[in-house]
């Protein structure tokens, strides 16, 4: 239905004669108060799922970046070389910014 | 306001994470407009109004998951804001007539009043709840017809008839009283 002017000039009366709601800060904290315990379950068992699997990551990282800085011949660099390092620093940063983005979500 | 998009992605996190961080964003960008639906519903009552709008809230927040989107959050908002009205005036009116003028007698404040609201609440009063729920969330929340007739589950044709009813009413009052817009 379109709103005729007759329409308008009630909705414009109305709303200028609504009561002002006042400003209630602690509506948020106690709506949030009320809401039920926080079930652990599904977000527990992420946390830990995310948990052990930056473990394995940063585990499985170190052991690259080990491997790379003993098989490194610095008298020759190859084009494997600097993708392998490429490779390495990107999957490195890529870690540390979950991890960080994890530690400061909280 | 929040987007669409933003609407969404805090949804998410409710769903998925129970992020209560994302729930109070939530429930920030909604609850003016939830208190003002029920002040007006309610004609001018902070106290049952804050209340109203809590319990909408809480309730919301169980039922996030069979949110499907396909109306909008703030639609649906309204639709469990109407309900929580509708089983809230039943309740009142089982304890009978005293208790439902005493849940909807307006606090009122006759320093800050103006003119204006105590003629809107006179012209509010004549009408009868479900008329007052369809000018409240046309005249003053600017929904449309077809959303106000899913909020309330009644058909377009029935929304349409109480609002023109609701409209001579008023008319009818204003005259009576010497209200003029």
């Amino acid at each position: 239905m379109k709103r005729t002017d007759e329409d308008l000039k009630i909705a414009s009366m109305l709303k200028q004669g609504q009561k002002p709601v006042g400003e209630n800060q602690w509506f948020t904290p106690r709506v949030l108060n009320r809401l039920p315990e926080k079930q652990r379950g599904f977000s527990f068992g992420l946390t830990l799922l995310i948990v052990v699997a930056m473990v394995l990551a940063i585990t499985v990282c170190s052991l690259l970046w080990g491997s790379f800085v003993v098989n490194q011949n610095l008298s020759v660099i190859t084009v494997r070389d600097v993708l392998q390092f490429g490779a390495l620093v990107v999957v490195t940063i890529g870690l540390m910014s979950t991890g960080v983005h994890y530690a400061l979500k909280d | 306001m929040l987007s669409r998009l933003e609407e969404f992605r805090l949804i998410s996190r409710c769903v998925l994470a129970d992020d209560r961080a994302a729930f109070g964003a939530l429930v920030e960008a909604y609850q003016g407009r939830m208190r003002r639906f029920f002040m007006n519903l309610t004609m001018g009552n902070a106290a049952l109004s804050d209340d109203l709008a809590q319990d909408t809230f809480v309730k919301a927040y169980l039922n996030l998951r069979s949110f499907k989107g396909l109306a909008g959050f703030g639609t649906w908002l309204y639709r469990i804001g109407y309900n929580e009205f509708y089983n809230q005036s039943r309740r009142i009116a089982e304890l009978g007539e005293d208790a439902i003028t005493a849940a909807c007698e307006p606090v009122t404040n006759t320093a800050t009043e103006t003119e204006q609201s105590i003629d809107v609440q006179t012209l509010m009063r004549s009408l009868n709840e479900q008329e007052r729920v369809v000018v409240t969330l046309f005249y003053l929340h600017d929904v449309e017809i077809k959303k106000i007739s899913t909020i309330t589950s009644m058909p377009v044709g029935t929304v349409k008839s109480h609002l023109s009813r609701a409209k001579a009413k008023m008319s009818q009052v204003a005259q009576a009283e010497g209200i003029t817009a």
